[in-house]
């Protein structure tokens, strides 16, 4: 746990030096001061020293989060503005374990560093500079956030990204939970949560980590990283399994070789049988047997070609090529057919397709002009004798709003029904047109074999002409076979690797029980401090009933606690939340630095109630005995001021019209002055 | 009786007998082509982009136009049939080879006279010979339009509506031929 011992600002302008300084104790303290004294000069100073600017929603290293007054000109009672020449700010904070720190980092100036001295128990200083930004958690010697978490002991955490890569957990991801500021801290919990880093749950990590909840952490980064690598898989599977039902396709071959399901049902499924298997089963097909009984009828073919007798009587070579090349041609007609039809059919499904989309279309609007009546003729009355015009008379009628759903239904059902017919289509188009592709190339290879055949001279030449053409032929299928065997592989071999990524996929982890412990106290002082508070919608009866939702946002029964109770209740919602986490902290053992700053609480509504609420609550028991520092910036009344005195609060009163003073500037030593130079 | 009725006394019958009945309402309810509201809305929005203002300055319409313009909005997939018919129409060859089933098939739809007479007789328009013309009754017909505009509705019908401005419709088409 830490203290924050004081809050300094310095700076030089063209008139001299300015400066200002509040220091601060242990437990609560209200610091009260007029509105433009510079009390969120002070806060924002917090902020900055801690390298968090990025909570305002400004770039790194940009001071703009700071009045003009430190960056441009300053008013320091002179007749003319000064211009500022330099500025800086410096904190000082004080471990429970007698260690301290001094953070100084500029704000006119080189504020890409924060200079840091460092002191043990002993008093030894060290004094560093290190880098405010840039790589300021991953450098481990030169960044300061990863310096200042190992002097809080804090440990770093990564977690998942929406980018799929993975991040730290930086201390603007934690300051939102104790850092109220005035312009946006108090719209809502965690108003100042950074999210464009897209750390995933965020929130609840932040929370997580301040009550110490490291195992719970690790068990919700567990499971999205499960939900990305799960995502990772499904998209894959998908991929592969279109490039799977492509290549058959392309072999002639229509399978159903889905990634429908999850991802676990899909690894069954694909490691039930493999590739080649199925191919076996459904087609019949075995490449290693293909080839091989390819490769014996080379073989004979050879054989016959080389060293076999031939009859010389034997004429039937020129017939038997001209009649394979009949039977192919007949076969590419009829395919050519088939694919012409299921193209027509095809086209015209498409177009069905379109006007059930547009019926669907004008059937959603009629709906809706069926629901609000708007342009809807609610009747019309005969001009002459103003009788009311019944529709049925001429056989026409009006539907209901209930009918009109039905018919959407109904033609969304013919719709998706249309979709899956077009996909078969496709399907039997994409095999239709593989078919015709390896029809086409049996037929070329068949022609040129009949022109040999029949333009070789007498029997024997006519037979060896045949055989040749035969063992091309086989020799070609040998190698679109094996062309085949390989893809076949290929795909296998990604499929073995997708099953082997899939059953790596870990289960995740269950939250540890010892955070239900963590959470626990943190809701029982949640309700605490919102009945101390005063937050209307929570009574003695009913504060047993406000919870916590899986997003750590606060419900009450089933509503959320945001949206009961009076506008001036979000700001004690938000107060509540913000000391009752450090209070749960404290009591559990977590990483809450123990240090809760509220900046202007009061100015949030100018319900007088707001304020008197309060108030009390200040006097409470419950504040009195905070085991952390709260700092409450606000301006009071004297009167208020003397009231909250009187019952042990400190209030703290800083002095002056402004928080910067100028420096009084001290009188040059003592030296004779030259003696002037004659004209 | 209406049809859902219908379909339930039916469905109560079988179950007196050995049939098991399995009732679809859905499969029965009638296509939003056979609804009132929205036969009106298109008639509305055709009239608004078709009709001409005569020499009284009433807005008007050609009958037959009207019917094959509203047929057309209804069925915006016809409108490359329609662009095609017209196109052909000063080519005898060229129309032979475009569609001939539409050509009479919005003769047919005895639906949009029922709603013309309904419209004619509840005064949102008048018969004028071969024309209708917007008797101007509170200008509820333009009111109609403009309420089906401002609400986006029936975006794909006005569109084709729209487009059907730019095709050339001859009094040959509007018979049929």
């Amino acid at each position: 746990m830490i203290t924050l011992d004081s809050i300094q600002i310095e700076g030089l302008a063209t008139s001299g030096g300015f400066s200002g300084l509040v220091s601060f104790s242990k437990g609560l303290q209200v610091i009260s001061a007029h509105n433009a004294f510079g009390k969120s000069l002070a806060v924002t100073a917090v902020a900055w020293c801690f390298g968090a600017e990025a909570v305002f929603g400004i770039p790194d290293n940009d001071a703009s989060c700071f009045p003009p007054a430190l960056r441009d000109e300053i008013d320091l009672g002179d007749p003319e503005p000064s211009t500022v020449l330099s500025s800086s700010c410096t904190l000082k904070l004080t471990h429970s374990d007698k260690r301290s720190l001094l953070l100084k980092r500029a704000i006119k100036g080189d504020c890409t560093t924060i200079e840091v001295s460092e002191s043990d128990e002993k008093g030894t200083t060290r004094r560093s500079l290190l880098s405010a930004r840039t790589l300021t958690m991953q450098d481990q010697f030169g960044g300061f956030q990863r310096f200042f978490y190992e002097w809080l002991g804090w440990t770093r955490q990564r977690v998942t990204t929406y980018r799929g890569n993975e991040a730290d957990v930086y201390i603007e991801n934690l300051l939102p939970l104790f850092y109220i500021d005035q312009d946006e801290g108090w719209t809502d919990i965690q108003a100042l949560q950074i999210t464009r880093y897209g750390q995933q749950q965020i929130a609840e990590i932040a929370i997580e980590y301040l009550l110490g909840g490291t195992g719970a952490i690790a068990a919700r980064v567990e499971r999205l990283r499960n939900a990305q690598s799960n995502a990772a898989l499904k998209e894959t599977a998908r991929l592969l399994s279109e490039r799977v039902v492509s290549t058959l396709l392309r072999f002639g071959w229509r399978t159903s070789w889905s990634s429908q399901g999850n991802v676990g049902d899909v690894a069954r499924r694909w490691s039930a049988e493999k590739l080649t298997a199925m191919l076996a089963r459904d087609f019949n097909f075995d490449p290693a047997e293909e080839i091989a009984s390819l490769r014996e009828r080379a073989a004979k073919l050879r054989e016959t070609l080389t060293g076999s007798p031939i009859d010389a009587s034997n004429a039937s070579a020129p017939a038997a090529a001209s009649q394979k090349v009949i039977g192919l041609k007949e076969q590419r007609h009829r395919l050519s057919e088939d694919l012409n039809t299921s193209r027509r059919q095809c086209d015209e499904s498409a177009t069905l397709l379109s006007s059930l989309e547009e019926r669907i279309q004008a059937a959603s609007d009629l709906l809706r002009l069926k629901t609000t009546g708007i342009g809807r003729i609610d009747h019309l009355e005969c001009p002459t004798c103003h009788r009311d015009l019944n529709p049925a008379t001429f056989a026409l009628s009006s539907q209901s709003a209930d009918s009109v759903e039905r018919h959407i239904e109904a033609l969304k059902r013919d719709r998706d029904l249309l979709k899956r017919n077009i996909s078969a289509i496709e399907a039997s188009l994409a095999q239709l047109a593989a078919e015709l592709t390896s029809v086409n190339t049996e037929l070329l290879e068949a022609e040129r074999a009949l022109m040999t055949v029949t333009s070789s001279i007498g029997t024997v030449r006519e037979q060896l002409a045949q055989t040749a053409a035969d063992l091309a032929s086989v020799e070609r299928s040998i190698d679109r076979v094996q062309s085949m065997q390989s893809e076949i592989t290929e795909l296998q071999t990604n499929i073995d690797t997708w099953i082997s990524s899939a059953s790596r996929l870990q289960t995740a982890e269950n939250v540890p029980q010892d955070f239900e412990r963590r959470r626990s106290a943190f809701l029982t002082s949640f309700r605490k401090y919102l009945l101390a508070f005063g937050h209307s919608a929570v009574t003695v009866a009913n504060a047993s009933t406000v919870d916590f939702d899986e997003q750590y946002i606060p419900i009450l029964g089933s509503r959320r606690l945001r949206s009961l109770g009076s506008a001036s209740d979000q700001s004690r919602l938000i107060a509540a939340h913000a000391l009752a986490l450090a209070d749960a902290s404290d009591k559990v053992g977590g990483m809450h630095p123990g240090l809760v700053i509220l900046d202007e609480p009061l100015q949030q509504n100018p319900d007088p109630q707001h304020r008197s609420l309060f108030l009390k609550f200040l006097v409470k028991d419950l504040a009195k005995t905070l085991a952390f520092q709260t700092l409450v910036f606000t301006s009071l009344t004297g009167q208020e001021i003397s009231s909250l005195r009187k019952q042990g609060i400190p209030v703290i009163t800083p002095e002056g019209k402004h928080f910067l003073t100028p420096i009084p500037k001290t009188e040059p030593p003592d030296e004779s002055s030259p003696a002037p130079i004659p004209v | 009786m209406s049809i859902e009725s219908s379909v339930s006394a039916l469905a109560q019958l079988l179950a007196n007998s050995t049939a098991s009945p399995y009732a679809r309402p859905e499969r029965v309810t009638p296509s939003t082509f056979y609804d009132l509201d929205y036969r009106v809305c298109v008639v509305a929005a055709c009239f608004e982009v078709h009709a001409k203002e005569d020499e009284a300055r009433y807005r008007r319409i050609l009958s037959a136009k009207l019917k094959l313009l509203q047929f057309i909005a209804i069925r915006s997939w016809l409108f490359p049939i329609v662009r095609e018919w017209s196109a052909s129409r000063d080519d005898p060859q060229r129309s032979a080879w475009s569609s001939q089933s539409l050509r009479r098939g919005f003769l047919g739809d005895s639906m949009h006279d029922e709603v013309i007479n309904y419209m004619v007789a509840g005064g949102l328009l008048v018969k004028a010979q071969s024309h209708l013309v917007d008797a101007g009754v509170d200008f509820r017909l333009r009111d109609i339009n403009r309420n089906v505009v401002s609400s986006a509705l029936f975006a794909r019908e006005r569109k084709t509506i729209v487009d059907l401005k730019n095709l050339t419709i001859t009094n040959a088409m509007l018979e049929g031929w």
